[in-house]
């Protein structure tokens, strides 16, 4: 059966299903909370669109209580982790032993045949779980039944391509979850009844936590006070702000704000960093502390990020927690993380990260201090904190540098980096983007990143906004003019190899068909075959040395080798089919960076000032952004 | 325009082909991963170029 022919079946087999039966719908998430939560926000989105969605939830014991809490979830599967490891890793049972205690915990799950199964721990061992599962349908990491790795949709492919290849991006994890899910839904089981547009985020996503637990310091608080949390440490040190820097900005807001006050989280192993920044604090401000450090369950937690008015914290589940409960979030990001994809998510959050290079984020095997960490200081996260907590008076009509100049601290603002969440419009594409406050030119990185969501976008989403809308022309400089200059050729030559690719593949294709045999044929046939696979191994060292020379074509044979492996086809004639397409899919990507291209080179060119009723001219010369342009 | 056949995800045609071998190397692949990942400073992520590795092609 062919894949659009089975699709087709897929869909009519759907309409019935929407109307008749559950959709039953296992989601293995294995990572740790923050991933938990930002499935759940992406579960959320479409719960809200397929009522008839049953949840079963796989987690890991430690990080199953957001999705125990969560009401519209069915059944959440616990994977006992440390007992079913624990005793093998001490060497107390053999694998053996442990291979039927894991038998016996996956034996409920393969009683039935799932209507979908929804991967989102993107990890060699949910792959295989995974792949033992029966499903009809499969999203996400799987394993063929050789135990082959197999990932078989598209955004699945860029995650293993892009996010998971090291490739800057500018899509936001819980918006990739949120598409691939909701087009998955939308092929196999209808359209949904209703249009959506309802917020995914609320104080009221988890069910209510009763309050017997809520008898504890925090209850007492003061309730006429504005209330900050401050989430210390990170899953990894490098990834956390120190102590004595959370410190030193509590004391900043404290003395200009005295209707502040503290609470401060974290876990266990949080403890030292605890005493660190209480030590750190005057006595007086100690008053205004509450440290529930190693104290909380995920209901109190909970509770706490949804009663406060900001959450502080480094890149950990807090701030998705934050972001799901509808609290603002700032950020401090610091070290080896990504937040355009795992920032806060929503609007009005507020991120910080070092502007500067930093070696140790930079080549991460070599080990070296993290000068981001340092980049970041107590001031620069005030400054940014008290403009974006009095927005509601400045209407953001304020330039943040005019707001650190009054604050007297603009030389702050030389080592780091602002970004202010902001949900798009579904007519600019929807998502969540960081809207870059400070006024800095683009650098090549930035430039490909955005290229690379508006590729990702059409690739997967089927409609895209227009190139560039996010562009300003004043933030374009001639260190980036240069880059992309140098890199015009490149992309035309990367379209072109495309082209030839799919045409070659083609060709493979057609002649293979008409083979008898894929293993006897004639000496001309074998000959011409082999030409044909000599000229497509040249295309594809061609598409890996372009990506080798430029880092913003790196995505071209990265995202090149994940499709090849993905191939299903077992005949000669059904692989050629395949790598056609594979080729233009590539082919459309470098369309698209070539257009870009052409856009930012346009757009950076000079528009001289004329009077009013020559302006015709200018526009002409410059295309329309939607944005104000600054005339020479 | 998306490549709808791409974004439908895999329908899976061989669940009940296999046989009880192939569910037990599946069921030790588990194992193994789960075991490696509890193992410190192990980048579990699978690289396009490891992937490329267990290719059959």
């Amino acid at each position: 059966m062919t894949r659009s022919a089975d699709a087709t079946r897929s869909t009519c087999r759907s309409q019935e299903n929407l109307s008749q039966r559950p959709i039953r719908c296992l989601v293995i998430q294995l990572a740790r909370m923050g991933d938990t939560l930002q499935s759940l926000m992406a579960l959320r989105a479409a719960k809200e669109l397929y009522p008839a969605l049953e949840i079963h939830f796989v987690a890991r014991e430690r990080f199953a209580d957001a999705a125990k809490r969560v009401p519209w979830i069915d059944e959440v599967i616990v994977l006992p982790t440390d007992s079913l490891l624990g005793p093998i890793i001490s060497g107390e049972v053999s694998e053996r032993s442990g291979l039927k205690e894991i038998a016996r915990w996956v034996a409920p799950l393969c009683g039935f045949r799932w209507d979908l199964i929804v991967n989102w721990t993107y990890s060699e061992s949910s792959s295989f779980l995974t792949g033992i599962l029966p499903a009809r349908v499969k999203l996400g990491y799987s394993r063929q039944r050789d135990t082959t790795f197999s990932c078989a949709d598209g955004w699945s492919h860029y995650i293993q391509a892009v996010v998971q290849g090291g490739i800057e991006q500018n899509i936001h994890l819980t918006d990739i979850l949120t598409t691939q899910l909701l087009t998955a839904l939308q092929i196999h089981f209808g359209e949904p009844a209703d249009s959506g547009g309802a917020a995914v985020t609320s104080k009221h996503f988890f069910s209510a936590i009763p309050d017997e637990i809520t008898v504890s310091e925090w209850h007492l608080r003061d309730r006429s006070k504005k209330w900050i949390a401050i989430q210390l440490g990170a899953a990894q040190p490098e990834k956390t702000w120190d102590a004595k820097n959370w410190a030193k900005l509590t004391e900043h807001i404290l003395q200009r704000h005295p209707e502040c006050r503290f609470v401060l989280l974290g876990g266990k192993g949080d403890q030292t960093r605890a005493k660190a920044f209480v030590d750190s604090l005057t006595r007086e401000n100690r008053k205004h502390l509450i440290d529930v450090v190693g104290e909380t369950d995920f209901e109190l937690w909970a509770r706490i990020v949804s009663d406060c008015n900001w959450v502080f914290s480094a890149d950990t589940a807090a701030i998705h927690l934050a972001s799901i409960l509808g609290t603002r979030v700032l950020n401090v990001s610091v070290g080896p993380v990504r937040w355009t994809e795992t920032g806060p998510y929503g609007n009005g959050h507020y991120v910080l990260s070092s502007a500067k290079p930093c070696s140790a984020c930079k080549d991460r095997g070599v080990p070296a201090e993290h000068t981001c960490r340092n980049d970041v200081t107590p001031e620069g996260v005030y400054g940014a904190w008290s403009y974006g907590s009095s927005e509601w008076s400045h209407r953001r009509q304020l330039s943040i540098e005019t707001h650190f100049a009054r604050l007297g601290w603009s030389a702050e603002l030389h080592s780091i980096a602002i970004h202010r969440s902001k949900i798009r419009d579904a007519s600019a594409g929807g998502g969540v983007v960081f809207e870059n406050l400070l006024h800095r030119q683009l650098e090549i990185a930035n430039w490909t990143a955005m290229v690379i969501e508006h590729i990702g976008r059409t690739w997967y989403c089927g409609w895209t906004p227009g190139i560039g809308q996010e562009l300003s022309r004043d933030t374009i400089s001639p260190d980036l003019i240069k880059a992309l200059r140098a890199l015009e050729e490149s992309s035309r030559v990367m379209i072109q190899a495309c082209e030839k690719g799919a045409r070659l593949a083609t060709e493979l294709h057609d002649k293979s068909r008409e083979l008898r045999s894929q293993k006897v044929m004639s000496l001309q046939n074998r000959t011409e075959l082999n030409i044909l696979a000599g000229e497509l191994e040249r295309i594809d060292k061609l598409v890996n040395q372009l990506g080798k020379l430029h880092p913003p074509l790196r995505l071209f044979p990265q995202m090149f080798t994940v499709l090849m492996h993905n191939l299903r086809g077992d005949r000669l004639s059904e692989l050629g089919l395949e790598s056609a397409s594979c080729y233009r899919q590539l082919g459309v990507g470098a369309s698209q960076l070539k257009d870009w291209l052409q856009f930012t080179l346009k757009m950076a060119r000079p528009v001289v000032l004329r009077p009013a009723s020559e302006l015709p001219v200018a526009a002409e010369m410059v295309p329309d952004t939607g944005n104000d342009l600054p005339r020479l | 325009m998306a490549n709808m056949s791409l974004l439908q995800g895999e329908v899976a045609e061989e669940d009940q082909d296999r046989g009880d071998g192939d569910v037990e190397r599946l069921l030790a692949g588990f194992l193994r991963a789960l075991l490696d990942e509890q193992r410190p400073q192990k980048n579990t992520a699978i690289q396009p170029a490891a992937a490329a590795e267990e290719s059959p092609s």
